[in-house]
C-alpha cells in the first residue's frame, strides 16, 4: 500500500519533532536509527518531505536545532549511512517499474538529490532554479552549523562525482555537483556554493537562473 | 520550541494540496513552493518527547506528514 502525504502536512511540528529526537534519542547510533526510520517510514515517494524537513530547519531552526541534527548527520556519514532517497538513474526511462528494472534506481544523499532532481531530464517535474537554491541553501546552512559535517559531506559529494560508474548523475550534474562541492568545501556561503551549480550546468537546464541571480528573493547567507 | 503563531505559520507554508497521489509526489511544486515561513525550530527539547525510544520518536515525525 503506498504511503501518501498528508493533505495538509505539519512540517514546522515534524521538524521539531525530529530535532526534539536528535536531542533526547542518548547517543549517535539512535539518532542516525532515528533518520532512517523516518526515511523508510516515507519510503522513496515521500523523500522529498524528507529534504523539506531538514531545509525547514536549516532556514528555521536555532543553533542547538542544527546543530543536533547536522551532528547526526556527520555520524551517518562517517558510518556511511546518510539518509537517502531513491531516483531512477539517469539513463533509466520513467516507466520502468522500480522493483522490476533491475539498477534502475539509485541511492541518493539529500544535497545530491536535490542536485539531480533540478537537472533531470523531464523538465515539467524537475525543481525551478528557484526552488532548487531555496532547498539546497537551507540543506547546506543546517549542514554547516558542523563544520565537519561540511567536510565531510564534501568528501563524500567529491568522490561520488568521481565515479562515473555509479550511474545516479549524468555528467554535466556530476560536474555541476563537483563545482558545488568544490566551492563549499573551500568555506564560501552555501549561496554561492548552490549558485556554482546553477551556473555549472548547461544553459537548457537552467532555464531561470539569469532571472534568479542577483534577486533579491534570495538574501544573502 | 513552536508557539500557537507558528501554527497557523505552518499551515501557511505547506500549500493546500488536497490529495497527493502517488504519481503526483514528483511535482517540485507541492515540495518547494518558497513561501516563507516564521516557524521557529527550537533546540530546548520538549518535556513530552523526553525519553521515547527511536521508533516512538519516528512515529511523532511521521504522524505530522504521513496520511495514516
Amino acid at each position: 500500500m503506498a504511503v501518501t502525504l498528508l493533505a495538509e502536512p505539519r512540517w514546522a511540528l515534524a521538524a521539531q519533532a525530529l530535532v526534539d529526537g536528535c536531542i533526547d534519542l542518548p547517543n549517535d547510533e539512535d539518532r542516525v536509527a532515528l533518520l532512517a526510520a523516518v526515511c523508510e517510514g516515507l519510503g522513496d515517494e515521500l523523500y522529498p518531505a524528507f529534504l523539506r524537513v531538514l531545509s525547514l530547519v536549516g532556514q528555521h531552526g536555532d543553533h542547538a536545532a542544527r546543530a543536533t541534527v547536522a551532528q547526526t548527520l556527520v555520524h551517518a556519514l562517517r558510518t556511511g549511512r546518510l539518509p537517502s532517497g531513491r531516483r531512477s538513474a539517469w539513463g533509466a526511462g520513467a516507466q520502468l517499474p522500480a522493483e522490476g528494472a533491475f539498477g534502475s534506481k539509485r541511492s541518493l544523499g539529500p544535497l545530491e538529490y536535490l542536485c539531480a532532481w533540478h537537472a533531470q531530464a523531464d523538465a515539467t517535474e524537475a525543481l525551478t532554479s528557484e526552488q532548487f537554491y531555496t532547498a539546497a541553501c537551507a540543506v547546506m546552512d543546517l549542514i554547516a552549523a558542523s563544520k565537519d559535517a561540511r567536510l565531510l559531506y564534501c568528501e563524500k559529494l567529491l568522490a561520488d562525482v568521481n565515479d562515473p560508474l555509479g550511474g545516479a548523475l549524468t555528467r554535466q550534474t556530476r560536474e555541476a555537483l563537483r563545482a558545488l562541492a568544490t566551492a563549499w568545501s573551500e568555506g564560501v556561503a552555501a549561496s554561492d556554493a548552490a549558485t556554482r551549480f546553477l551556473s555549472a550546468l548547461p544553459s537548457a537546464s537552467t532555464r531561470p537562473l539569469s532571472a534568479l541571480l542577483g534577486q533579491a528573493v534570495f538574501p544573502g547567507r | 520550541m513552536i508557539r500557537a503563531s507558528d501554527l497557523s505559520n505552518a499551515a501557511l507554508w505547506s500549500r493546500p494540496v488536497t490529495t497527493t497521489p502517488r504519481n503526483d509526489t514528483r511535482d517540485a511544486s507541492k515540495w518547494f513552493d518558497g513561501s516563507a515561513s516564521e516557524a521557529r525550530i527550537s533546540g530546548d527539547l520538549n518535556p513530552a518527547a523526553r525519553g521515547l525510544s527511536v521508533t516512538q520518536h519516528a512515529s511523532l515525525v511521521l504522524a505530522h506528514l504521513r496520511d495514516e
